[in-house]
């Protein structure tokens, strides 16, 4: 009795067939991964405009938000503390650090939440799950532009003025969307696989929040000369140290330049092929 | 039976099972003992062996009871759930429409809803602007469509499901009991799409616990108990097959030529231990 069984020259066919529950492809992911790049920006996009929509004073937040940010640490750690020792523009280099920072440490969280704060999308519509930490990355970065405002405006004000360095915003913005975008596809994966990963993350990022040099140069508190090249190691403030540089002169050693170009480099790559291995998984939580 | 198309999906030995999380309390007492803690997580073993070829143009019915595993096998067809033994191949991927499909994104309107779910599915930004209008007739559900997905009913959700689910033309529709929760109209309208998806050589999967609905419209029916096809093929004798099964009486005609090979050992085996 054979129901149903393959007929002859059946098979033939077959050559074009895709495997379903594997890990796809890395050319094929690819592909379908540029051919949703709309996604990317447009959900974002929208998911912004949305957000604010229920408030007083609706878009002026994506301004106010950062300005306060910025303000509570300057008129704890500037005026209160004065851990501005030895910085010229302690104001711009503390708008820099905390902006920065902020926004890249919230594309970690965005990253590590992910796959299961799209759940229901996943569940419904088969797409390549590498363009979630991508749209989330994307969003974080428009959310980042009205700061960027904020950012210039406290430069300019603090008597700091345009200069030819300050071309060098754009590579390091580009250098800070690429590592960002790494290192969301490695906490996708992270906090897929690992659900209390979402209560470390907030020690995590204060205790990066010290090893980034936001609030101070780390030489100003430690002598040895290798423990401040040390900091170089955190890609974090490699692009904190490289703004600082193109906006208002501070040191820039070579290897911070290095280093940032090497995680530019190396981090989608080693994210996206970590976060693609479990691909076919992601659905199933 | 229609004519036999080429296949276009074919599963091969295929097992799937997924992990759930069991919420049991640890007791005072087991801490006290030093008693090894619940096991909290468990493996179900959903679907075991099965075997399957689909054709072109076919109208494909999946019957069983719950907890048979229907739900898990159109998952890993969809490529949802990872293949733990065998293989999927498939012409092209299978689009899942099923009414347990969670909101898109819930906090959201519908009408933003559909064009997230058309760029998902891989159309441009202009494509769904283009046909959004005719998009939210078909939903149909009025100005509710600039509400958020969240204040929707199940019925209205479905809708934006199917419309979401059916923007392109799927070579292989998996349809998972996602027109129980729509009123008639739409239900009418929905059956409509379907033929026109059958009508340009797509191939439908319709999987439900109701034997007349597929006895109806299904080309071929499979009847899947505990993560098994028991039969398969024509589809009123595979759903007296499961009928009589469900019912735990004797088949009214005999169903043995759609029994599979296994099914249909277990069975004579069973009756000579009676005898």
């Amino acid at each position: 009795m054979a129901i149903n069984e393959l007929a002859e020259g059946d098979l033939a066919h077959t050559d074009d067939f895709i495997e379903l529950g594997q890990v796809p492809r890395l050319g094929d992911y690819l592909r379908d991964l540029w051919s949703r790049r709309e996604f990317a920006v447009i959900v974002p996009y929208h998911d912004l405009r949305v957000q604010k929509v229920n408030t007083l004073i609706g878009q002026f937040w994506h301004f106010l938000n950062p300005a306060f940010t910025f303000l509570v640490y300057y008129v704890i750690f500037g005026l209160i503390l004065e851990v501005d020792r030895g910085i010229d523009n302690y104001v711009g280099f503390l708008v820099i650090g905390v902006l920065l920072f902020t926004v890249m440490t919230r594309t970690m969280t965005d990253g590590l939440n992910a796959i299961e704060s799209n759940a229901g999308l996943i569940r419904s519509v088969d797409f390549p799950r590498a363009l979630l930490p991508v749209t989330s990355v994307i969003g974080q970065m428009m959310a980042f532009a009205p700061a960027l405002v904020v950012l210039f405006g406290a430069l300019f004000l603090t008597g700091e003025r345009p200069s030819l360095e300050w071309f060098f915003v754009v590579p390091g913005m580009v250098s800070c969307f690429f590592i960002c975008l790494g290192t969301a596809w490695l906490m996708a994966r992270a906090g897929f696989a690992v659900r209390d990963l979402g209560q470390v993350i907030q020690h995590v990022i204060r205790l990066l929040f010290y090893a980034s040099g936001v609030l101070f140069q780390p030489s100003q508190f430690i002598d040895s000369e290798l423990g401040v090249r040390l900091f170089a190691i955190n890609p974090l403030y490699d692009v904190l140290t490289f703004m600082r540089w193109a906006l208002m002169g501070e040191e820039l050693l070579p290897e911070v330049v290095i280093l940032l170009i090497v995680y530019s480099l190396v981090l989608p790559v080693v994210g996206l092929i970590v976060f693609m291995r479990a691909e076919h998984r992601y659905a199933g939580s | 039976m229609t004519d036999i198309g080429e296949p276009i999906a074919i599963i091969e030995d295929l097992h799937v099972s997924y992990t759930t999380y069991l919420d049991q309390p640890r007791r005072l007492r087991s801490l006290a003992t030093k008693a090894e803690a619940p096991r909290r997580k468990k493996v179900v073993r959903a679907v075991k062996g099965v075997n399957l070829v689909l054709r072109k143009g076919e109208y494909f019915g999946l019957i069983g009871s719950n907890g048979s595993g229907k739900s898990t096998l159109l998952a890993a067809m969809t490529g949802l759930l990872p293949v733990d033994a065998g293989r999927i191949r498939v012409k092209s991927r299978p689009r899942l429409l099923g009414v347990g499909v969670a909101a898109m994104r819930g906090g959201v309107s519908g009408r933003l809803n559909l064009i997230i779910g058309g760029l998902a599915v891989g159309l441009t930004y202009k494509e769904i602007n283009e046909k959004l209008d005719d998009l939210i007739e078909f939903v149909g559900i009025g100005d509710a469509i600039d509400r958020p997905l969240k204040s929707y009913s199940s019925g209205m959700r479905a809708r934006l499901n199917f419309t979401v689910a059916t923007l392109t033309q799927p070579d292989i529709l998996l349809v998972d009991e996602a027109l129980a929760v729509g009123d008639a109209a739409f239900i009418a309208r929905s059956k409509k799409r379907i033929d026109e998806i059958l009508a340009d050589a797509g191939t439908v999967i319709m999987v439900s616990h109701n034997v007349d609905n597929l006895i109806d419209s299904c080309d071929r029916i499979a009847w899947l108990k505990a993560g098994e096809i028991r039969a398969l093929g024509d589809p009123t004798t595979v759903g007296e097959a499961y009928l009589a099964d469900a019912e735990n009486r004797e088949p009214e005609f005999d169903v043995s030529s759609v029994l599979t090979p296994e099914h249909f050992e277990a069975l004579k085996q069973e009756q000579q231990e009676e005898n």
